[in-house]
């Protein structure tokens, strides 16, 4: 069987797993609509204002090196053969523009079912799906474009940048004007910007810079390696380094006078100062908008409050990810490994919640209720991404030594998890403390949030010595 | 300075070094042998990354791998430990700064001048060379107060005159009163020790040369 077919025939199967997978889906987002109950008003506007923002995404990713993620294999051999590279190409694309439109498909419908919307048959899920599969194909297909018009070296870039800017701004134009991408008028125009988008990225194809896909390849190899055991954490920093703009030039954040804990977080910021404050204000911002105006009553509210916190803490948690189970740093610590951890969470707390604090404190005044909680949020998703932090990296032979080599999977998978159960349990215990819960009523709420968190505390202070004397 | 008495390792059913007195003061003890031999295991022993299955090593009077024995104790692993979110020069302030200098003593900027490695300091580990990480390690290492430097295949990638270098500089360390532990194949690293003991697998440890170095 030749590879062209074998491929083909492992495609087929995913896409069937997928259709499957499309009717299970909702099931699970029903089961989570229950302990975080949500309602499906302003679901459509957030897909319609998602569709309309898509351009913007695609235009980003391109600028960052776009969709077609090669390996050094294939761009040595294949691309180096001479063979057009449209033809080359063009598989890789299309298995993109699939993939990220089916899981789009998949994620919009898992959206709809936790927001309630997913009960009244097929109809409305078929939509939702429709919107989200063709605004992620435009989005992988506009990105490809994207990547030949801005980080090309050839090729009729300026016609490719008018299509991709046309197309987009007729959705953005059509969802300003209160049109719904849903509606039969809002399918037909995504399927008439998939289809140009198509065209320009198959046009542009042949143009792609090959250095950008290079750079590009080294990164997604570590990547892969960083996949293999289930160290999210260095997956996003891997994925940031094939995808992240240049190093703009170093501000200097670490000062002598500061505490030695803070002074190694802005060590290690000051590099990229300006990319990670960007990520910051962006997060934080959506933390501030979701506060300020979305509905608090909402279970799905609550979950983005914590996430954005969480992505806050990620920028601020590098120290305690460098650290996670390196022994061999132990012999610097003249006071004890958790010594150093304890400081490390500590700092990234106060960081995180310290920008969470600007970002909701001014709601503290007029809702002193809402915004105190919004904060105990920021506290969980925070404790949620140092978890995450400090069990990436996972010393493999110490796991194997003590758990055998069979358990590693599901260990590996646990405590690629555990973050993200600390970051839920805080929003489905604090949802229901405060808003579900009737007065008077006993409710062990604070009891077990109190014991995940110093739980939590402890697992993301747990020192690296095997055994420690101190 | 270190006191190895009566000491075994084994990983399962399998005894990976025997050692039954050994003591080192000032000075730079080479640990040669076979691969398996038990040289990275009795490096990690004496920092106190690994701990004895039977008997007691101490450093200064404490047991390796106390918070006190901590103290006197550096050490470059094989694949030495670096902080991959800092430069090299960052992270010999950070070492500094954790055990109270403000700044890494001169004999780090020694190194950095004997291994030639100034443009080295500005870089971020990843996409290191082995013999780069392998200097940056050492700089990391000697970022902090110690008296004892121990170096698990220290020589390993890098080249000639980095290797010259680090001899010098090992010197240098012998002559203020440090004591060097240093597993190699190196032949020239193995001259330049003032003992040398011979590991072989799997648990015999025997000193075949010492002179008054």
């Amino acid at each position: 069987m030749s590879r062209g077919s074998s491929r083909f025939l492992s495609d087929l199967y995913i896409l069937y797993l997928a259709a499957i997978l499309w009717f299970i889906v909702p099931v699970y987002g029903m089961g989570l609509a229950l302990i975080l109950p949500s309602d499906v008003q302003g679901f459509d506007a957030g897909l319609d204002i998602m569709g309309a923002c898509a351009g913007l995404g695609a235009f980003f990713w391109g600028a960052r090196g776009g969709p077609l993620a090669l390996s050094r294999s294939t761009i040595v051999y294949e691309l180096g053969s001479p063979v057009s590279r449209t033809r080359l190409l063009s598989p890789a694309l299309a298995r993109q523009t699939l993939f990220g439109a089916m899981f789009a498909a998949l994620a919009g419908v898992l959206m709809l079912a936790i927001n309630g919307g997913a009960e009244d048959g097929l109809a409305g899920p078929a939509r939702v799906s429709a919107v989200c599969l063709s605004t992620a194909a435009a989005l992988v297909l506009q990105a490809a474009g994207w990547l030949v018009v801005l980080r090309g070296h050839a090729g009729p870039r300026r016609v490719l940048a008018a299509a991709n800017t046309v197309v987009s701004l007729a959705s953005a134009v059509f969802v300003a004007s209160g049109g719904s991408l849903s509606s039969n008028v809002g399918l037909a125009l995504l399927a008439a910007v998939v289809v140009v988008s198509g065209g320009v990225a198959v046009v542009g194809l042949q143009w792609v810079p090959i250095d950008v896909l290079w750079k590009q390849a080294a990164a997604l190899d570590a990547m892969r390696s960083s996949m293999q055991t289930f160290d999210f954490h260095r997956v996003l920093l891997d994925l940031r380094r094939a995808s992240g703009p240049k190093r703009v030039g170093r501000i200097r954040l670490a000062r002598d006078w500061m505490p030695t804990a803070l002074w190694r977080q802005f060590a290690a910021l000051q590099h990229e100062a300006a990319n990670h404050l960007g990520r910051i204000l962006v997060a934080g911002f959506a933390l501030a908008a979701l506060v300020g105006f979305a509905d608090g009553w909402q279970g799905i509210t609550l979950l983005a409050i914590a996430g954005c916190a969480g992505f806050i803490g990620l920028e601020f948690s590098g120290a305690l990810a460098a650290t996670a189970d390196q022994r061999g740093f132990v012999v610097h610590y003249p006071r004890g490994s958790a010594y150093v951890l304890r400081t490390q969470l500590a700092t990234m707390l106060v960081l995180t919640l310290g920008v969470a604090g600007i970002m909701v404190g001014w709601q503290l005044p007029s809702q002193p209720s809402d915004a105190s909680v919004a904060l105990i949020l920021c506290g969980f998703g925070a404790l949620g991404a140092a978890l995450q932090a400090r069990l990436g990296s996972p010393d493999l032979g110490k796991l194997v030594g003590t758990f055998g080599i069979g358990s590693l999977g599901p260990i590996l998978w646990a405590r690629a998890m555990l973050g993200p159960a600390v970051l839920m349990v805080g929003v489905v215990g604090l949802a229901h403390r405060v808003w579900h819960h009737e007065a008077g009523d006993p409710s062990p709420w604070v009891a077990v949030l109190t014991a995940v968190a110093v739980a939590a505390s402890l697992v993301a202070t747990h020192p690296l010595e095997r055994n420690p004397d101190d | 300075m270190i006191e190895v008495t009566d000491v075994m390792k084994s990983f399962g059913s399998a005894v990976v070094l025997e050692v039954e007195q050994l003591s080192l003061d000032a000075g730079h003890c080479a640990l040669a042998g076979p691969n398996g031999a038990g040289k990275t295991t009795l490096l990690l022993l004496l920092a106190g990354l690994e701990h004895p299955t039977r008997g007691s090593i101490r450093i200064g009077g404490h047991a390796a791998g106390s918070l006190e024995a901590r103290k006197l104790v550096t050490f470059v692993p094989d694949q030495p430990a670096l902080f991959d979110d800092l430069t090299v020069a960052d992270q010999m302030a950070y070492v500094a700064r954790l055990h109270g200098l403000a700044e890494p003593p001169p004999l780090a900027w020694e190194c950095v001048e004997a291994l030639r490695a100034k443009t080295l300091t500005s870089r971020f580990p990843r996409g290191m060379s082995k013999g780069q990480r392998q200097a940056s390690g050492l700089l990391v290492a000697v970022s902090r107060p110690f008296e004892v430097l121990l170096l698990d295949e220290p020589t390993t990638g890098l080249d000639a005159k980095a290797r010259a270098g680090l001899i010098d500089v090992l010197a240098t360390l012998v002559q203020g009163g440090s004591t060097i532990v240093s597993s190699t194949h190196d032949d020239d690293l193995l001259a330049s020790a003032g003992r040398v003991f011979q590991l072989e697998a799997p648990s015999q440890v025997s000193e075949v040369s010492e002179d008054s170095g």
